[in-house]
């Protein structure tokens, strides 16, 4: 298995190669062409060893070489091939195989090309760096890596004044979560002694319940940042400011589920704390279902899918808060093929239209651009949870076995599905059918999207077809992974409490894909969930299609919730409130304290007044001098007294 | 053996080999003076300086290679004396290498800082000269001054002495009383030298006061001999503690931490702005290396009195500098705040007197060179620029005018603050490890929350270079040999933030060396 190490070097090796010569040497097409092999090479050999570890079902730890002795422990850079992060590293290579040259024909003519493929470079090395650890600290050091690569995509058009603004709001917020999580790190270091995953799942039995769920929810909360999930979500709609694969590739299909693969990756220490696991669960579901309202009412199509990535993003949650961690693996898997596939043709949407993003001036585009209407018809359905594309695979089995686990968290997930469904299908109802509202100017130059973008979306829209029938294979490789009767690197103990703590789910059971068909044909528990998807999706026929519902009559009868959504729930007014103009009264108050401290002179003396006359003899005069010397004839008095007479 | 019967009894000659860097320097220092007196050719002292620290850095590292390969790696010692140059570095390095009557020792520990000294100040000689003759004050004068600085810490870091500690001390700080004030017809660089005189000159004075005492007490300058006494009598007093308190005043001085700094903003503000970078870097760095050296070596049997004091030193420079860096207007008056909150944040080390601890002041010393030196040169290469006065507003728009400029001074802040994939991350990682691991919470605390609250005015500098329209009107210009520089600095921050492990194993071998206290 040594050859692994290709997988993360080869981006980063090309993004050297474009950051020292795109612009001076290989320019337009050329940086692109370096980034795409770069790419597709760790594609390959991650799809290899994907490959040979799915016959095996092992676990190799390459150890690449040492990063930093710390005392006893060494920090090393460090490769962890199992299953489950094979098939993150596969989801995130493979993805990005076909986004990024989805971005050749995207970003033509963009005058800062390279640096376009450098940082996408940069960021797949990042993610790969996060998804193949072994121990925290390279997970901590790709997820900063990442969240550094997204704030300089998100703001990639630095000259756009939203985009920059967008960007800052993404780097703050999510130094929030990433406070939290390396306080997290560092509390199992403090514990455990170590950061290496096995280790820490070895020594589990050894820390106490309220330890363990410290360590958990700290991590949890890097995951809530990274994620986008509720309370710290309002950072990834506007992160959409950000070119169109940016947004597939960052903040739909790889970085903001790294959170849900860390879950999943420590799922043993989340495993042994109930109380983690239902913040999961409930953190989850939350997002799940208020981000789906909220994308009702969106205009700007990039926003609608940025939204419905919220959503399901909470539904990965929810499904390991519900002790199905297989599931939100396969969910995420799925969630990244459809997803990438949305936005891409999305994008294709906007290059034909010159970055038009309101959906209300869209319409017909069905006629112009006939392969990026079918493809982005194929994802939303997979989305809305019809089968028998991917989505209704991986999202329906998470539904109905919460409604054994839980029936209150499965009113939301089930609700939530209507929504998705009604969002998504009033997205392409406006855009590709429905009357035709295009400015006239702009239907002129309407024509489907070159090769370079058509293929990664038809290739896409495949995936979303096919892959839901996989979903067995997909639960049995991911077994050595998570499933801990046979996690092999798991102890007695831990297996113990890891089977204690995923208790809540030992009785359900999901079907393989064939009885699973049925079931959810013949159950009442998977006719209501299909009904739902469909009657979402029939509403939005009757009020953005037929019309025979007037959207606006609507919003008006319920105002009140209307304006909620609209709204987005208040969040970003409630975060104005709190943080912009309670940073306006700190910074005020640490003014005047400042100031009172810096124009007297008592604690810092600054020479300011003086420096701007700048006389000499008026300096020794004003006695600035002799008044720092009296400040440290009192602290070395106090330091003395503090020694000699309190020692 | 005390010094004067060593010299009586004749003992020999001492070991020159092992002073040959010094020697060079020295050399260089002189030839630079007569050179800048009969030559006008200013680039030929300006490469002349920097060949001689060039050659001089260069022997430093081979010599530590040599070093490191000897006593890291399984090689016998038969082996060793059989290859001429392991044989040479066994002789001079691993046997002989406290010289000079016991006054002067070469050990890896001075090495290494010395060699990071003379890294740091040939990016300073190379900014010097542009800046200078942009500045309309050139003198040639600024070469050898910051040569014999330089020879000053060197001493400084290689001092087994309180003697020659002292000497060392005083050459660095009448040198740069001098090079602060080298500013044409500026009164805030006269201002600034004269603060730092009188204020310097209290603390030397303070040093010395400290000196006496401790000699009254142990009838010792030697450090070692110092610690021997001090475990023998296993008494604390006041004359002991009185010394101890006193010298660390002292050096907190020299340090510019809380509550000993006033002289820091003014002088970082009054001095041309490579001596800044000099002042606030190299001179520092010195500071804390023999500050760690004075506290490991002479007060062993102290390290609760001593890490406490330091404990509150750096609190209350973390705090201070931090806060008040907030409030500033000029980037390099920020800058001067940042270094005493820096200054803070490497002594909390000592806190933890633990060689985790000694590792980690060492380290983020050794890496705060290439952030702080970054962040002071590329001011001084904008501040050519006619009209541009170091101002937060000066700094709208700069990614914009000048997009590298930009790029490389966003390194330097994410460094200073601590973000990674930048080596600052790894400095506060190693000092906060370290806290935690001797149980200081409290001061773990403060670190933590000082640093977010750092973010505050590094990141402002940033959002006002890529989030205004350009305010400054005048054109930027910077060199291309000024931006390799600052560029190659850049560079160096980013490995290290990827790849600190070299100057880590580096930093914990000096650390482990020096509490075992091998060879002496």
């Amino acid at each position: 298995m040594e050859y692994l190490w290709v997988i993360p070097f080869s981006p980063l090796i090309a993004f050297i190669i474009i950051g020292l010569f795109g612009y001076k040497l290989l320019r337009e097409p050329l940086s692109g062409v370096i980034a795409v092999i770069g790419v597709a090479i760790s594609a390959v050999f991650s799809v290899y060893g994907f490959y040979e570890v799915s016959k095996t079902g092992g676990y190799y730890d390459l150890k690449l070489f040492t990063w930093m002795p710390l005392g006893n422990y060494e920090i090393s850079v460090s490769i962890l091939w199992d299953p489950l992060s094979a098939l993150m590293t596969c989801v995130v290579t493979v993805v990005s195989t076909f986004i990024f040259i989805f971005a050749t024909g995207y970003m033509k003519g963009d005058p800062s090309y390279p640096r376009f493929f450098a940082y996408l470079s940069l960021f797949v090395f990042m993610m790969l760096m996060l998804t193949l650890a072994d121990n925290l600290v390279q997970l901590f050091f790709g997820w900063e890596g990442v969240g550094l690569a997204s704030y300089l995509l998100i703001g990639f058009w630095h000259y756009k004044k939203s985009a920059s603004v967008a960007a800052l709001e993404a780097f703050v917020v999510n130094r929030v979560g990433d406070w939290l999580f390396l306080l997290g790190v560092l509390l199992t270091f403090v514990t455990f002694g170590t950061l290496d995953y096995l280790d820490i799942f070895n020594k589990i039995p050894e820390a106490g319940f309220w330890t363990m769920t410290a360590i958990a929810l700290l991590l949890f909360g890097g995951a809530v940042g990274k994620s986008a999930q509720i309370p710290l979500h309002i950072w990834l709609p506007n992160a959409m400011e950000g070119p169109t694969p940016v947004s597939a590739l960052i903040h739909a299909a790889t970085m903001v589920a790294a959170g849900v693969y860390m879950v999943a990756r420590i799922m043993p220490v989340f495993a042994s704390s109930e109380i983690a696991l239902d913040t999961v669960l409930y953190v989850g579901t939350m997002s799940a279902f208020i981000a789906a309202t909220m994308g009702l009412v969106q205009n700007d199509i990039k926003r609608i899918i940025a939204y419905s990535t919220l959503s399901q993003l909470g539904y990965m949650f929810a499904a390991e808060g519900l002790g199905l961690f297989k599931d939100g693996m396969f969910h995420l898997a799925s969630h990244a093929v459809f997803k990438a596939l949305l936005f891409l043709a999305a994008g294709s949407v906007l290059v034909a239209l010159h970055h038009l993003l309101d959906v209300q001036k869209m319409g017909q585009l069905r006629k112009y651009m006939p392969i990026t209407a079918i493809t982005f018809l194929i994802g939303a359905l997979a989305l809305a949870g019809i089968p028998p594309f991917s989505g209704f695979f991986s999202k329906d089995p998470i539904i109905e076995a919460a409604y054994e686990i839980n029936w209150v968290i499965w009113v939301f997930l089930w609700s939530g599905a209507g929504l998705t469904a009604f969002y998504i299908f009033r997205l392409y109802f406006l855009a590709f059918e429905n009357g035709d509202r295009l400015d006239p100017h702009l239907k002129a130059h309407v024509h489907e999207s070159p090769p370079n973008m058509t293929i990664p979306l038809i290739v896409l829209a495949a995936g979303a077809l096919i892959l839901g029938f996989f979903r067995d294979f997909f639960m049995n490789f991911l077994r050595p992974s998570l499933d801990p009767s046979q996690m092999k690197f798991l102890s007695e103990e831990t297996r113990i409490i890891v089977e204690n703590g995923l208790e809540r789910s030992h009785h359900v059971h999901i079907p393989d894909v064939l009885h699973f068909v049925i079931h959810s044909l013949t159950s009442p528990l998977g006719l209501l969930a299909l009904f739902m998807a469909l009657g979402g999706i029939f509403v939005a026929y009757l009020m953005y299609q037929r019309r025979v519902i007037d959207p606006v009559w609507v919003g008006n009868t319920f105002k009140p919730i209307y304006l909620l959504f609209y709204n987005r729930w208040y969040f970003d007014h409630i975060y104005y409130a709190i943080f912009a103009y309670g940073y306006y009264k700190l910074s005020r108050f640490m003014w005047k304290a400042g100031d009172k401290f810096v124009i007297d002179g008592v604690v810092n003396g600054s020479g300011k007044v003086s420096m701007s006359f700048g006389d000499f003899m008026r300096l020794a005069q004003t006695g600035r001098i002799s008044a720092y010397l009296a400040q440290m004839a009192v602290g070395i008095l106090v330091f003395l007294s503090l020694f000699l007479f309190l020692s | 053996m005390s010094v004067i019967e060593q010299l009586v009894s004749g003992l020999g000659l001492p070991n020159f080999n092992v002073l040959i860097p010094e020697i060079i320097l020295l050399l260089t220092a002189f030839a630079v003076f007569i050179l800048e007196m009969f030559s006008k050719n200013r680039r030929v002292i300006s490469a002349f300086s920097i060949t001689g620290l060039l050659i001089s850095g260069i022997y430093i590292l081979v010599i530590i290679l040599g070093i490191l390969k000897l006593i890291l790696s399984p090689i016998t010692l038969r082996e060793a004396s059989a290859n001429p140059f392991y044989s040479y570095i066994l002789n001079n390095y691993l046997e002989n290498f406290v010289t000079l009557y016991g006054l002067y020792v070469v050990d890896l520990f001075s090495l290494v800082f010395k060699l990071f000294l003379i890294i740091g100040t040939i990016f300073v000689l190379i900014h010097i000269r542009p800046y200078a003759e942009a500045k309309g004050s050139y003198y040639g004068e600024y070469y050898y001054l910051i040569l014999f600085s330089l020879f000053g810490m060197f001493i400084m870091v290689s001092s087994p002495n309180l003697i020659s500690f002292y000497v060392g001390l005083e050459l660095m700080s009448i040198s740069l009383y001098v090079l602060i004030g080298l500013y044409r017809k500026d009164y805030r660089s006269k201002e600034g030298a004269y603060k730092y005189l009188i204020i310097g000159g209290t603390g030397t004075a303070i040093v010395s006061y400290a000196i006496a005492l401790l000699y009254g007490r142990t009838g010792t300058f030697d450090f070692r001999e110092i610690a021997q006494t001090l475990i023998a009598s296993n008494t604390v007093d006041v004359g002991l503690i009185g010394g101890l308190i006193l010298l660390l005043v002292g050096l907190a001085l020299k340090a510019s931490a809380v509550p000993f700094h006033q002289w820091a903003p003014d002088a970082y503000e009054g001095a041309p702005t490579p001596v800044t970078a000099f002042l606030a870097v190299p001179s520092k760095i010195a500071t804390y290396a023999i500050i760690l050296r004075v506290v490991v070596e002479a007060f062993p049997s102290l390290t609760e009195s001593w890490g406490f004091a330091w404990a509150l030193f750096a609190a209350a420079s973390m705090i201070f500098g931090n806060l008040v860096a907030l409030r500033q207007k000029s980037v390099k008056r920020m800058l001067a705040y940042s270094s005493i909150a820096h200054t803070g944040y490497i002594t909390a080390a000592l806190a933890a007197p633990t060689g985790m601890g000694f590792a980690a002041l060492a380290f983020y010393s050794i890496v705060y060179l290439f952030m702080g030196a970054g962040a002071f040169l590329l001011l001084a290469s904008l501040e050519k620029n006619e009209g541009w006065n170091n101002t937060l507003e000066d700094f709208k728009g700069l990614a914009k005018k000048d997009p590298v400029s930009a790029l490389l001074m966003l390194i330097f802040m994410f460094s200073l603050l601590g973000i990674p994939p930048t080596v600052g991350f790894f400095g506060k990682l190693g000092v906060f490890l370290a806290l935690i691991g001797y149980n200081v919470w409290w001061l773990a605390v403060i670190l933590v929350v000082t640093s977010i609250i750092s973010a505050g005015y590094y990141l402002r500098v940033v959002a006002n270079m890529y989030m205004y329209e350009p305010s400054f009107k005048g054109k930027i210009n910077v060199s291309l040999v000024e931006k390799l520089s600052l560029g190659v600095l850049a560079v160096i921050v980013l490995i290290l933030g990827i790849y600190p492990t070299q100057i880590w194993t580096l930093t914990t071998t000096i650390s482990s060396l020096l509490m075992a206290g091998v060879g002496r």
